[in-house]
């Protein structure tokens, strides 16, 4: 059962928009269980592929997507680290120069706009940018003839999207829980209500 | 440890699911019991990952896709072998086998203690006088030497230990077992459900699937906490697998010995006795040669596995493989055909959510030529299928950035609602697997050489499952529906079997009704190679009731001085 979501599950949070009451988690330490890490925590150390310069545009991109509203932005979620660790393990070389030379394009296009580097642009001057950036894709995406996946800010969107939505504040905003404890199929939203006023959400 | 100052009472190939069993069975008649895995000890508090959140993780659950491809290129074609599952899977370049070019077949393969019970989908069906009597009423392959009324007792006796959830529904074709409180079904398959029973109810219906998790506390094992990822493992043993059930059960009788990393390289044939004397083991960290002797040897290292290590144990009396006088060895190989459907939305449920993460879906029983005829095919198919929200990946199809974009991508997005069937794979001459001439594995041992191609009945079956899936989502309000008819190639459904069939004449099959070979009295295959049929059912919980079944007869014909 659900192999074919398994591409779904790799975001586990995907699929798990709601919470169930309890302290699960607290059951779960009860029997036994630690919850582990197998990796060091994404951030910290310097990126081993973007160049400081590089990397602060990212940084300024992701949280032009994503942003600080009354919950954590891409940047505070470390999508920067996860987008090097991309460049540097994950990606192709081909997908990974790509990637890097649409990067090196922003700033030019800011500079000839605005006269200054992305991350050194307002944030409305940044998101006029990004709105650009945005329109491009989607006039890709609607065109038969073009795939639109090959372009520096589709991966830009979608490496953010993933930081972001896999990071402890991503995974907190969508309400998810390690162990929910309990599976109730056919529940009423309002009964548990929406964003900050959720129970748990504390992986 | 070397085996030659000592015979074991048994020996027992393969510690999945089915040789898990054979250890709990066996050693629990009281005979010691020696059980040999190819790969390593798994110990579930270091190596069960299922808890481990996707920051921690260095590719956030992308997997490294790198190290799959250099590495695991067949296996990584699994859901279940990702960034944490992977080490579950084998390597490939340890592990190849070929296959004709214009016929790929993907060979999933989990070679550890508790082999694929790991990382296995956990469905569990029973089959039925239907499927039983298939090949019989049909006249195609050999009929199975045993009926219904000869394994149900059986079902039910490793239900009991197992743990299944599901639903009694009393259907023929589908026959109830001993099962534990079912899961719930999701508000959107509750009206797919209804809209089933208003529309096809005299012919179809939808349960909630049958799966080996626990809804509550089972035989010191853990109800159910609903995290997910179940193929990463399990630390409260709430779903079944031989690590968590089976091999501590056996090891609590004091009577077996479990050697990991030992490699089964053949099986010994005492030419003067009539009987295989043990079995020839490669160590798999050292390379060291050993030889362990047993009174019964069992094996239960999946399907193909159990069939190449009896090609390859060839000898004057079998020069073509051990138990090999039928010449049937290695043919009608089959799995299920598993891709085909539909999808579809479902607008108008936005309100209603839900909670956790079921380890389970929505089944209908199968109803082509059960009671709606197909004029185009024989046998028929099962749907499994489940139904979500979209989450946040949907956001990259959208336009838009910023706060705005952000808060909505926190909610849940539409219902999606998918059905896939599970077809049945007619057992046919032409699938078969040999010896591959050249290639040989990590430790020397000959490669498999796999020939295996859908036939016409398959194609024909899938394609009608796509229309019929179309118009039960239809019925239930979806919306947007996507057809899947794309047949994906055979062995990724993990249900391989046949190979060593079980029939009624040794000119024709390989094993009898119990599971023993009719040229070796003390040699038992009791996993999926002993399938002279596929039926439509997911298949493990058949391959464990044959081997509970299988192991007391052996002691009762060992009694009797038959072995």
């Amino acid at each position: 059962m659900k192999r074919r979501r398994a591409l779904e599950i790799i975001g586990v949070a995907a699929g798990a928009p709601l919470l169930a009451p309890g302290s699960a988690v607290a059951e779960a330490l009860a029997l036994g269980q630690r919850i582990r890490s197998v990796a060091g925590p994404v951030g910290g150390a310097p990126p081993a592929t973007l160049t400081p310069a590089q990397a602060r545009t990212v940084t300024a991109l992701a949280e032009t997507i994503i942003p600080r509203t009354d919950t954590p932005g891409a940047s505070e979620a470390g999508v920067t680290a996860f987008v090097d660790a991309l460049l540097t393990g994950w990606l192709d070389a081909s997908d990974r120069d790509r990637f890097l030379a649409g990067l090196d394009e922003v700033d030019p296009l800011a500079r000839s706009a605005h006269g200054a580097a992305f991350a050194d642009c307002t944030p409305a001057r940044q998101a006029e940018l990004v709105a650009r950036m945005d329109e491009d894709l989607d006039r890709r995406r609607r065109d038969p003839a073009i795939d639109e996946t090959q372009t520096f800010f589709y991966d830009m969107k979608r490496f953010t999207l993933a930081g972001y939505f896999t990071s402890r504040p991503g995974l907190r905003s969508l309400g998810y829980r390690i162990i929910p404890g309990a599976f109730e199929g056919c529940v009423l939203l309002d009964q548990y209500g929406t964003g900050e006023g959720r129970p748990g959400g504390q992986p | 440890m070397s085996g030659r100052q000592e015979v074991w009472d048994a020996i027992v190939v393969g510690s999945g699911i089915t040789g898990g069993w054979a250890a709990k069975e066996l050693t629990e008649l009281g005979l010691r019991t020696l059980v040999l895995e190819a790969g390593p000890m798994i110990v579930p508090e270091r190596d069960y990952t299922e808890h481990v959140p996707p920051y921690r993780m260095p590719y956030r659950g992308w997997n490294d896709r790198k190290a799959l491809a250099a590495e695991q290129p067949v296996q990584r074609e699994c859901y279940a072998c990702d960034e944490m599952g992977r080490k579950f899977f084998v390597n490939d370049v340890e592990n190849p086998y070929t296959t004709p070019d214009e016929k790929p077949f993907l060979w999933i393969r989990g070679r550890q203690v508790g082999g694929r019970s790991i990382m296995w989908a956990r469905q569990s069906y029973r089959l039925s006088d239907l499927d039983f009597e298939a090949n019989a009423r049909d006249g195609i392959a050999v009929d199975w030497p045993i009926r219904y009324s000869d394994l149900a007792p059986w079902y039910a006796h490793v239900e009991e230990f197992v743990g299944i959830s599901g639903r009694a529904e009393g259907l023929p074709q589908l026959p109830d077992g001993v099962l534990l409180p079912p899961m719930q079904m999701t508000c959107v398959e509750n009206a797919v459900k209804e809209a089933i029973a208003r529309d096809f109810g005299n012919t179809r219906m939808m349960t909630i699937g049958r799966t080996a998790v626990l809804t509550r506390d089972h035989k010191g094992r853990s109800a159910c906490h609903y995290c997910g990822p179940c193929h990463r493992g399990c630390i409260t043993k709430s779903y079944f697998s031989s690590l968590n059930a089976t091999l501590p059960a056996a090891e609590a009788t004091g009577r077996m010995t479990l050697r990991p990393d030992s490699v089964v390289h053949s099986v010994i044939w005492d030419p003067a006795r009539g009987r295989v004397a043990g079995v020839r083991v490669i160590d798999r960290q050292t390379g060291e040669d050993l030889e362990f002797f047993g009174e019964i040897v069992m094996l239960g290292a999946s399907a193909l596995e159990s069939t190449r290590i009896l090609l390859h144990s060839t000898s004057a009396d079998f020069p073509d493989g051990l138990a090999n006088s039928s010449g049937v060895l290695g043919r009608y190989l089959m799995d299920h055909t598993m891709s085909t459907g539909a999808k579809a939305k479902f607008p108008g449920w936005e309100n209603h959510g839900y909670t956790g993460e079921r380890p389970n879906g929505i089944y209908i029983p199968r109803f082509r030529n059960v009671t709606e005829p197909s004029p185009d095919f024989i046998r028929g198919y099962g749907y499994q299928g489940w139904s979500t929200r979209q989450g946040w990946s949907r956001g990259l199809d959208m336009p838009g950035f910023g706060a705005e974009y952000k808060r909505q991508l926190t909610e849940p997005g539409v219902w999606e609602f998918e059905l896939g069937a599970f077809g049945e794979c007619l057992p046919r001459e032409e699938n078969y697997i040999e010896l591959d001439p050249e290639r040989v594995d990590a430790w020397g041992i000959p490669a498999l050489r796999i020939h295996c191609e859908w036939s016409d009945n398959e194609r024909l079956m899938m394609r009608d499952s796509a229309d019929r899936a179309a118009e039960m989502l239809e019925a239930g309000g979806g919306v947007d529906i996507e057809l899947l008819t794309d047949l994906t190639a055979p062995g990724l459904t993990i249900h391989e079997m046949g190979t060593a069939r079980m029939g009624r004449d040794p000119a024709t099959s390989v094993l009898n009704g119990y599971n023993q070979a009719w040229d070796a009295p003390n040699l038992f295959v009791i996993d999926g190679a002993a399938m002279p049929s596929s039926a439509c059912q997911n298949p493990s919980l058949t391959y464990m009731a044959l081997t509970a079944r299988a192991c007391h007869y052996a002691l009762w014909a060992k009694n009797r001085g038959e072995l």
